[in-house]
């Protein structure tokens, strides 16, 4: 396994506001379903009320999912903070 | 950000040079380099507060809150801001003085290249703390108040409040640190204004910022005290006159608007009533550099969780963590739809911004407001008060050289 693997774990909390959703949307039948941020909502409802007023514009189809039940795992050289290390 | 006495009485001050381009014609301190085509990134680097204010669109409480990004994650957090080129950063929060390793991450700001700046309640700067902020290298310190004594303390649940924030901006003039007011304009404590700036520029300040309510955290719980489109333009009408007065009287105070590009119509108009169509050109001018509302442009905020935003009121959405890419990575991925609007969205604006002469001054005002009460990202923003005229009138136009190119 390369120094490049999939090591670092971020978990780290992201409710600053609320409960926190991430947010996926597809904007035409042909396009990929792609990460468009995070919103911040008590509910699902809300957050799906949330997300509903920031894509119907655009969006096709939207996904919420909690952003406490996702795994964030990535690479040493793209978590440029988490990897700072804590202070001695 | 609007400068009322750049725009109308030519006061020569820092930050022109981010906000007009006019970096060249200034004999202050300017950013003058590609920073200027970067954002000034606000940073909560703290949910905590030692006061509980009514329109802290930070939901800031009194305790701390899970997932400050710790001492050694901020420092990476400013190399990234300071690799990507962004020319500012204004340390807020929550109340920031209540992180006892401020002053390191000032420091390191200043020594990285990022010009560190400062948004607090004023009332934990004592005579000690100034100094060693100043020491730090912090270039300006901003602190709210919102509204003389009674006013203020009720807005900001804590009597003494108001008190203990003159203390810490006379703290703060006699460390030597160039400090300026924050007032959020509400339908409370309008009626202060003039008196605040009066009481606060006999203390030594000389520079003003007023703020516009926006529909973010706690501020969206206090609609019922927003200003009505009359009293805005009344209030817009005596910061603009205030500004004129004490100008004429000698006192060269800095006066700015923020939050409500309606104010940049506004302003051209009243250069147009008050001084006449040469002036009024060059306030249009200026005006159009400034480029209108900022969100997700020329301002960014990232909350203490490290949650990027597109403006620090616009707190319940995130474009994404810098736990999980760099900053920069965030704020350039297009991919984003909103994102992508936002800096397209003149093409998308609907109603009279539609229509509007000043759109490319305003460029729609504030989204979130839109979102927040029309449920519509593209609706024009209601605290609007420019009337049907203004928004069919000409905008001045550039003197016709007589050249055809």
């Amino acid at each position: 396994m390369s120094d490049d693997s999939l090591s670092v774990t971020v978990d780290e909390p992201r409710d600053a506001v609320s409960r926190e959703w991430e947010l996926f949307v597809r904007e035409g039948p042909d396009d990929a379903l792609t990460h468009a941020g995070s919103v911040s909502a008590p509910s699902a409802d809300i957050a799906r009320e949330q997300a509903r007023q920031l894509f119907e514009w655009t969006a096709e189809a939207l996904w919420l999912c909690p952003a406490d039940e996702v795994e964030r795992i990535q690479t040493e050289a793209v978590a440029t903070v988490a990897s700072a290390g804590e202070e001695a | 950000m609007i400068s009322v006495s750049k725009l109308l009485c030519d006061l020569d001050a820092e930050g022109d040079g981010l906000r007009y381009d006019a970096a060249e014609e200034s004999r202050k301190e300017q950013i003058r380099d590609r920073k200027q085509r970067r954002p000034v990134v606000v940073w909560n680097v703290t949910k905590q507060c030692n006061l509980y204010c009514e329109h802290c669109y930070a939901a800031a409480d009194t305790e701390v809150a899970d997932g400050e990004l710790s001492t050694t994650e901020g420092k990476a957090l400013l190399d990234d801001l300071a690799d990507y080129g962004v020319p500012v950063v204004l340390f807020s929060g929550g109340e920031p003085l209540v992180r006892d390793d401020l002053e390191e991450l000032i420091a390191y700001a200043d020594e990285v290249g990022v010009r560190p700046v400062l948004s607090t309640n004023g009332t934990l700067i004592t005579d000690e703390r100034a100094r060693s902020l100043r020491d730090a290298g912090l270039k300006y310190a901003g602190v709210s108040v919102d509204g003389l004594p009674e006013r203020n303390d009720a807005f900001r649940g804590e009597e003494g409040a108001f008190d203990a924030a003159v203390r810490g901006i006379r703290n703060c003039l006699d460390a030597g640190l160039k400090t300026g007011l924050r007032y959020t304009i509400t339908e409370r404590n309008a009626p202060d204004l003039r008196g605040v700036v009066d009481l606060l520029t006999d203390e030594g300040l000389d520079r003003f910022c007023f703020y516009h309510l926006d529909y973010g955290g706690r501020g969206t719980e206090i609609l019922d005290a927003d200003l009505t489109p009359t009293q805005r333009r009344e209030a817009v009408e005596t910061v603009c006159d205030m500004t004129r007065d004490y100008h004429d009287r000698g006192e060269e105070i800095e006066t700015l608007l923020v939050g409500n590009y309606a104010d940049a119509a506004y302003i051209v108009e009243y250069a147009r009533e008050h001084y006449g169509e040469a002036k009024a050109r060059t306030v249009y001018e200026y005006l159009r550099t400034n480029g209108g509302d900022p969100a997700g442009e020329r301002v960014a905020d990232v909350d203490y969780q490290g949650n990027v935003h597109l403006t620090q009121f616009w707190q319940n959405y995130s474009l994404g963590n810098v736990r999980d890419r760099p900053f920069g990575a965030i704020w350039d991925d297009d991919s984003n739809p909103v994102l992508a609007a936002l800096r397209d969205r003149e093409s998308r604006l609907t109603g009279k911004c539609a229509e509007c002469a000043y759109s490319d001054v305003c460029r729609g005002g504030s989204r979130l407001r839109a979102l927040t009460v029309e449920d519509d990202l593209f609706a024009p923003d209601p605290q609007c008060y420019l009337t049907d005229e203004e928004v069919r009138t000409r905008p001045p136009a550039a003197p016709d050289t007589g050249t055809a190119d």
